[in-house]
């Protein structure tokens, strides 16, 4: 079990429901995570995209997401007793890749609320002419179909997913994202998993505070905005997060939770 | 001046037409002197045009000219697109002051549903002509 100081707080928990995503350094060492890059080429024997299940051929992998600072946030998000779904995947884009479009992890059932959380590993640097993956923050809860995502080419708040080696990128299973062209001289490693929660949130799994249903925290999502939100989209999105934001106290939401206090 | 003419014969074989059929009426003056004033021809399609068709899809948050550019797609990128590119326009008025014409706006569509937010529905299609005396 990971030291309690790992588990996300009130507002890691809220911008997590907000924008869709979270990401987490872990604790290891860069030496780590180039050998972990190493093991991957050589399970993958010069694929750039083979078969599932690259976890179960690179054991070191395991200790990623065992690692206390990522399996602090997986439980902050899922519940203690979460479990890594089997389909697990690396991505190798080479060099002048040409990127995919827009999507959504495909799925026969979409919720609102974090069910299933998408998970990037990068055990190599990443900077923005390699082809790093991008996301659209707050697109998670739009219900649409990847057919009409592949319409767009870019949005106002789209954010390039770029940093050091040892990078863990955890997402709404819904946020919609791409793998972008490289167009440097070198490839673009990633391992893709799926956690997924074994049973409907009872009591809150994170550092939560005493005050995390205050009115005055509630009235904290009030005032968020997502960019590319106009004013209908943005109350709806609102009432969406608390409704998460409850869900995940093991509560139901209603407006009167919030508006006593507000409204005359 | 080539697409000036162009459009004049344009128009002129239309008329023709409209009033062999006697429907010729005030519609199609007006649709004359669009032409004169703005020497291009907005009813006769692409025949009259010279060089390259570019699109320009903008995406915003209201179905409205002045409204805000939140997404985009443009046919001269590459496809897929690549890492990240800066919006051009932030608004379809201020693309309009920059040459581009519509060719669709969102219209009066009910884009979601009660609820639940969906995909960016308010699509603006433009485009311009590479080459374009307008452009």
């Amino acid at each position: 079990m990971p030291a309690k100081e790992y588990r996300l707080s009130d507002e890691d928990v809220r911008d997590f429901i907000i924008s869709g995503f979270h990401i987490v350094e872990p604790t290891m060492d860069t030496g780590f995570h180039a050998e972990v890059a190493a093991d991957i080429q050589k399970a993958n024997e010069g694929q750039a995209n083979p078969r599932s299940g690259i976890v179960q051929s690179v054991p070191s992998l395991q200790q990623v997401y065992a690692d206390p600072a990522v399996h602090g946030a997986l439980e902050s998000l899922l519940g203690a007793d979460y479990e890594m779904h089997p389909y697990t995947l690396s991505h190798c884009n080479p060099a002048g890749y040409h990127g995919i479009y827009w999507h959504q992890g495909s799925t026969r059932e979409r919720t609102y609320e974090p069910t299933r959380l998408m998970v990037f590993y990068f055990p190599e640097d990443i900077t923005t002419d390699m082809g790093p993956s991008m996301i659209a923050p707050g697109t998670q809860y739009r219900k649409t179909t990847n057919a009409e995502l592949a319409r767009y080419q870019h949005f106002t708040n789209e954010i390039a997913v770029v940093g050091k080696a040892g990078a863990v990128l955890i997402m709404h299973y819904d946020l919609w994202h791409r793998g972008s062209a490289n167009h440097s001289a070198q490839s673009r490693l990633m391992v893709k998993t799926v956690f997924q929660r074994t049973q409907k949130a009872k009591i809150p799994s994170w550092n939560v505070s005493k005050d995390s249903l205050n009115p005055d925290f509630l009235t904290t999502f009030r005032t968020r905005r997502i960019l590319i939100d106009n004013e209908t989209d943005a109350y709806r999105h609102q009432d969406i997060w608390l409704e998460v934001w409850f869900w995940l106290h093991g509560k139901t939401y209603r407006d009167d939770d919030w508006f006593p206090k507000y409204i005359p | 001046m080539n697409d000036f003419k162009a459009a004049i014969r344009a128009w002129v074989g239309q008329s023709r037409l409209k009033l062999e059929q006697q429907s010729f009426a005030d519609f199609d003056l007006q649709v004359l002197e669009h032409i004169v004033e703005t020497s291009k021809a907005p009813y006769s399609g692409a025949p009259s045009r010279a060089g390259v068709q570019r699109l320009l899809f903008l995406y915003c948050k209201e179905p409205y000219v002045h409204s805000e550019v939140v997404a985009w797609t443009d046919s001269s990128l590459s496809d897929p697109p690549a890492s990240m590119s800066p919006a051009t326009y932030t608004t379809v008025a201020s693309a309009l002051q920059h040459g581009w014409s519509v060719l669709q706006t969102p219209g009066n569509v009910i884009a979601d549903t009660e609820g639940s937010t969906t995909a960016l529905t308010y699509e603006f299609v433009l485009e311009k002509w590479e080459g374009d005396d307008a452009s």
